[in-house]
């Protein structure tokens, strides 16, 4: 995708408000090339995610972005390389490898946490190389939750992160559907 | 990370204008520099550095329009008031190699009417907590320290 397309496409991603975005070695206007050891290294060690160039490239240029709503309504965390604001992908507060091959990349929450109406989207890619390529969705509402996640499955979503992005960026609910 | 607002360079988020104006409206010491007003306007939500978690350098938050950095829009509107009079719009914490504890600084604009205008700075130590005192002229002149040193306190 060109760099018009992805300035385009972060700048829709910033009028969902209060949002931050980090700065990766290849970022258009601040590049910082200190994170590009970092980001080879996870795809050294995950060479399967490398397959899709528009995750690449995202966290090459922007290393990690979030979104998150003073009213708790809605939060959007897209996981990557700045610790402290953001799930830090080397060193992540929880295991970002989920039951049955699944690496998670993000995370939704729509509605006030922990109340019964709430929803979390999780997103993720196969790591096992057994599955159509192509971003997973996994769903969890607090009314149907039992207690453990794991038991939730993932479901194919939509074929690239591109293509989730711009889903993303229409607006909260958009990833529900 | 940085966040984005109404008059950012590359991606203005013009949604957030109301919320920054009215933030400079009703703080006046604010309007006294324009450097600030610049950044607020530009970047809105802040800006987060976080290294010294992994031992790598300082962490560094300017507050902004966000939920992670501190909320300048805070509804009670005293949590960033420090002493009753300092308000507090930056925080760094580093860790100087001679001692082991992290020391913390805080930067704030002083809200009484009459004082020396500028930045204002507390040093956060296990040991010892100074009070706020007068540390330089203008935001953009405390930035461009920060940048240029972040590790000197």
């Amino acid at each position: 995708m060109a760099r018009t397309e992805w300035q385009d496409l972060m700048s829709r991603f910033a009028s969902l408000g209060y949002a931050m975005v980090g700065y990766g070695p290849r970022h258009p206007e601040l590049p910082f090339p200190e994170l590009q050891a970092e980001i080879d290294d996870f795809f050294a060690e995950n060479p399967l995610l490398k397959r899709d160039q528009g995750y690449v490239d995202f966290l090459e240029m922007y290393s990690s972005a979030y979104v998150e709503w003073p009213s708790k309504d809605f939060f959007a965390l897209i996981y990557g390389f700045n610790p402290g604001a953001n799930i830090y992908i080397p060193r992540p507060d929880e295991s970002l490898i989920e039951g049955h091959g699944f690496f998670r990349f993000a995370e939704l929450g729509l509605g006030p946490v922990e109340e019964d109406d709430s929803v979390g989207i999780d997103f993720a890619w196969d790591i096992t190389g057994e599955r159509r390529d192509g971003v997973y969705r996994q769903i969890t509402t607090m009314a149907d939750y039992d207690g453990d996640w794991r038991n939730i499955p993932y479901i194919w979503y939509c074929e690239t992160f591109i293509e989730w992005f711009e889903r993303l960026v229409i607006g909260p609910a958009e990833l529900l559907k | 990370m940085t966040g984005f607002g109404p008059k950012h360079p590359h991606m203005p988020n013009p949604a957030l204008q109301e919320e920054v104006s009215e933030f400079i409206e009703s703080h006046p010491f604010v309007s006294r520099d324009q450097g600030y007003i610049d950044f607020l306007e530009m970047y809105a939500g802040g800006a987060t550095v976080n290294w010294l978690s992994l031992d790598l350098g300082p962490t560094i938050i300017i507050f902004g329009f966000t939920v992670t950095t501190e909320w300048l829009n805070d509804p009670a509107g005293d949590a960033l008031l420090a002493q009753g009079r300092y308000f507090r719009f930056a925080e760094v914490r580093i860790q100087p190699e001679h001692i082991p504890t992290s020391i913390g600084l805080s930067y704030a604009w002083d809200t009484m009417e009459g004082q020396p205008r500028g930045i204002y700075r507390q040093l956060n130590h296990l040991e010892y907590k100074p009070p706020y005192a007068w540390y330089c002229e203008t935001f953009l002149e405390w930035l461009d320290r920060l940048v240029t040193d972040p590790m000197h306190y």
